[in-house]
């Protein structure tokens, strides 16, 4: 699995946000989704995806050394978080999210429910589908 | 509970108090949501008589139990209250995120009473409400007013504005959310702005518990998937109903000329596929929606962005006021938008005000100058007098009824509208059904509640019998959409089937209820709205289902239905059936039976209570 | 030479085959308009005719083995 975004194509209906909670928190709250939808309207009227490429970066600033890497995926290990924040500020993509009744930011784990459920193709695996 | 945001919010503007309480589990049971929990309120709270725009008028915002989660679309909000276009039930239902929002902030109804002194906009953070001060705001449009609390606030607010119109009162002010989509009937955006709210502002941090999480997820996906599946779904995606009006005008249905005819000439050039090559920029969907059918648009000729033109639009300033470049239609529909006016009573007053002045009814001075069909400048020009309140404006600024009534002539012929609601986007002289459809809708001329053209074109337009209880299945089918809090388009567009519902439903409440409680549900709601308007008016009944004179006098001028007329006999037929068919008297009153029935005792207690007469 | 027709949304209705397929055989070319009428389709319940992914309208002649799509016009929004 390896997320990709085609932002021209994403409709901001945020379905990636529902499953992504729904999956990983086993809530259905899209405040506490690991992908964030941005409008930018009325002008130029599109859209744009925040969420991690695993590009480690957080792992490199975490103070407590919580987030550790297994095959090119950054996890956050809630026990060791401080929820200092370090990483949220440190996070090229913004993609390091925050809700208030969780002490460890919310990241990607790369399990694919959101591009499951993306007919549009915006957020898709690059491993076994092409750009649309 | 399940599949519920949890709360009422009640918020009074005159005196500030405010309080959050539970939603009872009863009125959930009873009622569903939204345009449901709407019509409960109304009729509990609201005295007959009140004026519209005082402060003893409400306010209801209102969503339903699958709003919010993994079910198609769930993302659909209504406004309700007693309608100053009509004087009677009035609501209005919206797209967008502010659904979702408003029940992740733990709400499923708000209710907005009294009136603030100043103007003023709603802050929602969860359980942090305040009303706070909009001067910065107010006198903006509709759609910059959002952009400018979205940047006040940020990106997690959904918020819903209405423009000049709603702050000047016009009888046809929408309240507009997402950059482009309006809960735009029955003036909920002036009902808005009589309590001097320019806004309403919701962020929501919380979870909607599920009945069932693993089989809600599971149903969820499926009908997702389902939807993707559909063949159509990619021609859909293009144009969204901006593929309609070519259809519509081959089969003689696309109001033109304020509705003289049901055919335009050159309306070829209103094509979706015209109008993505033109002028779309990204296709925008609402709330969990895997149809997206908005089309957001930059009009490059005038240098403006807006959302559609979708349908209604292209047939009402379009076709109605007889313009055939879209990027024109594209223009006026971003002034409508702008200055909050529903685009569907807009074309149909400044239409009707067109042909007032060909037809000599209005000269050049009353008019302020000079007014012609298909001329941009005209629709301009008195687009901008109505929302200001001006001159001409001041009186088309009340609706098309009320504009002819002081117009004069035989004005009031063709001054389109129903129950002093305004017609939606279909000629109907030669679709009896979809004729009915409009004259019954408890809103007024508005489609959203009953469409059966394709009905009327598969089993004989001429046909009466049978039209009525078609009629009467759809009045309760598409309405339910509107207690759920999910969009219709789905099941209407790409054919998703209906019968997914009542199960996710139950995943998702826990509520027991098969297909047939749910629509018996909705139509107690029909039966409750229906009591609403006469309560509110002692002489109401069957002479307020009639449409204009024009639709069984006049006939179609051109077009394939060339010639085509709605005889009085065939409207008489055609009501006489349909009261039958739903338990109501000759005059179209509900019974006590029939409230009786359909556990409305309350109602009929009330009714009695008002002096009014049941059969 | 045979052709398959489906239709979409509130189309199934009035459709002999429902939401399933049907084949239709022909011994000659015919357009979609005229193969509506041997089907007793009424022609004006159809919007859009969709041939391998191609919008194309009722004067379009299906090759043998095409498969047309027949979409259904909305449902008043």
């Amino acid at each position: 699995m390896r997320i990709a975004l085609n932002e021209a194509r994403c409709s901001g209906c945020r379905t990636c946000q529902v499953i992504c909670s729904l999956h990983n928190y086993t809530e259905n709250n899209p405040k506490k989704a690991a992908v964030k939808i941005i409008g930018h309207f009325p002008s130029p009227g599109r859209y744009e995806i925040k969420i991690c490429d695993q590009c480690g970066v957080c792992a490199a600033v975490c103070p407590a050394e919580a987030i550790g890497e297994e095959d090119g995926i950054y996890i956050i290990d809630k026990e060791k978080c401080t929820g200092c924040g370090e990483c949220v500020e440190a996070c090229p993509s913004g993609a390091m999210l925050q809700h208030p009744a969780e002490k460890a930011p919310i990241k990607c784990v790369a399990c694919g429910q959101c591009a499951e459920l993306c007919q549009r193709g915006a957020i898709y695996d690059a491993d076994t589908r092409e750009v649309q | 509970m399940n599949g519920y945001g949890g709360n009422i919010l009640r918020i009074n503007l005159t005196t500030g108090e405010m309080n959050i309480q539970p939603l009872p589990e009863e009125m959930a049971k009873e009622w569903i949501g939204q345009r449901g929990f709407i019509a409960k309120t109304l009729w509990d709270e609201l005295k007959p008589g009140i004026d519209t725009l005082g402060p003893e008028n409400k306010l209801v915002m209102s969503t339903g139990p699958l709003a919010g989660t993994l079910v198609p679309a769930g993302g659909k909000v209504s406004f309700g209250a007693k309608s100053p276009a009509t004087g009677i039930y009035g609501e209005s239902c919206m797209g967008g995120h502010i659904a979702a929002e408003m029940k992740y902030a733990g709400y499923d109804m708000i209710i907005i009473e009294g009136a603030a002194a100043r103007p003023s906009y709603l802050y929602i953070k969860d359980d942090q409400v305040e009303i706070r001060e909009a001067s910065h705001l107010w006198g903006k449009g509709a759609i910059q007013a959002e952009k400018t609390l979205k940047d006040e606030l940020g990106e997690d607010f959904q918020i819903c504005t209405i423009g000049p119109a709603g702050e000047k009162l016009v009888k046809f002010a929408c309240i507009s959310h997402d950059f482009g989509r309006q809960a735009g009937r029955t003036g909920m955006g002036t009902v808005m702005g009589s309590k001097n709210i320019k806004a309403i502002a919701i962020c929501g941090s919380n979870s909607i518990p599920l009945a069932d999480m693993t089989a809600a997820i599971a149903k969820g996906k499926e009908m997702l998937k389902g939807c993707f599946a559909k063949e159509n779904l990619e021609e859909w995606q293009d144009y969204g109903t901006a593929g309609v009006p070519v259809w519509a005008n081959k089969i003689g249905a696309f109001p033109t000329k304020n509705f003289q005819s049901s055919y335009l000439e050159g309306n070829e050039s209103l094509d979706g596929k015209i109008m993505r090559d033109k002028m779309v920029v990204t296709d925008k969907g609402c709330f969990g929606c895997p149809s997206p059918c908005g089309k957001y648009c930059f009009v490059k000729p005038y240098n403006v962005y807006t959302e559609g033109p979708e349908y209604e639009t292209t047939a009402l300033i379009g076709g109605n006021c007889v313009f055939t470049d879209i990027e024109q239609v594209g223009y006026l529909n971003y002034l409508c938008d702008e200055l909050g006016l529903d685009t569907i009573s807009a074309g149909n007053v400044i239409g009707f005000a067109m042909e007032c002045y060909e037809k000599g009814i209005l000269n050049q001075e009353q008019a302020g100058m000079e007014l012609k069909f298909g001329d941009v400048a005209s629709f301009k020009y008195l687009v901008e007098k109505i929302a200001a309140k001006e001159g001409i404006g001041s009186i088309l600024a009340e609706g098309v009824k009320y504009a002819a009534e002081q117009f004069g002539g035989e004005s009031i012929k063709f001054a389109i509208q129903i129950k002093g609601l305004e017609w939606s986007g279909y000629e109907s002289r030669s679709a009896p059904s979809n004729m009915l459809a409009y004259m019954t809708c408890d809103l007024g001329a508005h489609h959203s509640r009953a469409w059966s053209v394709t009905h009327d074109i598969a089993v004989g337009r001429k046909v009466l019998e049978g039209k009525a209880q078609k009629v009467i299945d759809l009045q309760h089918i598409r309405p339910f959409f509107d207690l759920i809090g999910c969009c219709r388009l789905q099941w209407v567009e790409i054919g998703f089937e209906l019968e997914h519902y009542p199960e996710v439903f139950r995943y998702i409440t826990g509520f027991q209820y098969t297909q047939d409680d749910l629509m018996k549900i909705s139509e107690k709601v029909w039966n409750l709205t229906r009591a609403f308007a006469w309560r509110e008016l002692e002489d109401y009944g069957r002479k307020y289902d009639y449409p204009p004179a024009r639709f069984y006098e006049e006939t179609v001028t051109t077009g394939p239905n060339a010639g085509d007329v709605l005889s009085k006999e065939a409207l008489e037929f055609l009501l006489d059936d349909y009261y039958k068919l739903r338990g109501w008297d000759q005059n179209g009153l509900p019974t006590r039976e029939k409230l009786e029935q359909m556990g409305l005792e309350f109602v009929v207690r009330e009714l009695e209570a008002y002096g009014r007469n049941l059969s | 030479m045979q052709i398959k027709i489906r239709v979409t949304g509130l189309l199934t209705e009035y459709f002999s085959a429902g939401k399933g397929e049907l084949l239709f055989s022909l011994e000659k070319p015919l357009t979609v308009e005229e193969i509506l009428q041997h089907i007793k389709l009424n022609h004006e319940l159809v919007m859009t005719v969709v041939v391998s992914g191609q919008r194309r309208d009722l004067s379009y002649v299906p090759q043998d083995g095409e498969e047309i799509v027949l979409i259904s016009p909305l449902a008043g929004g």
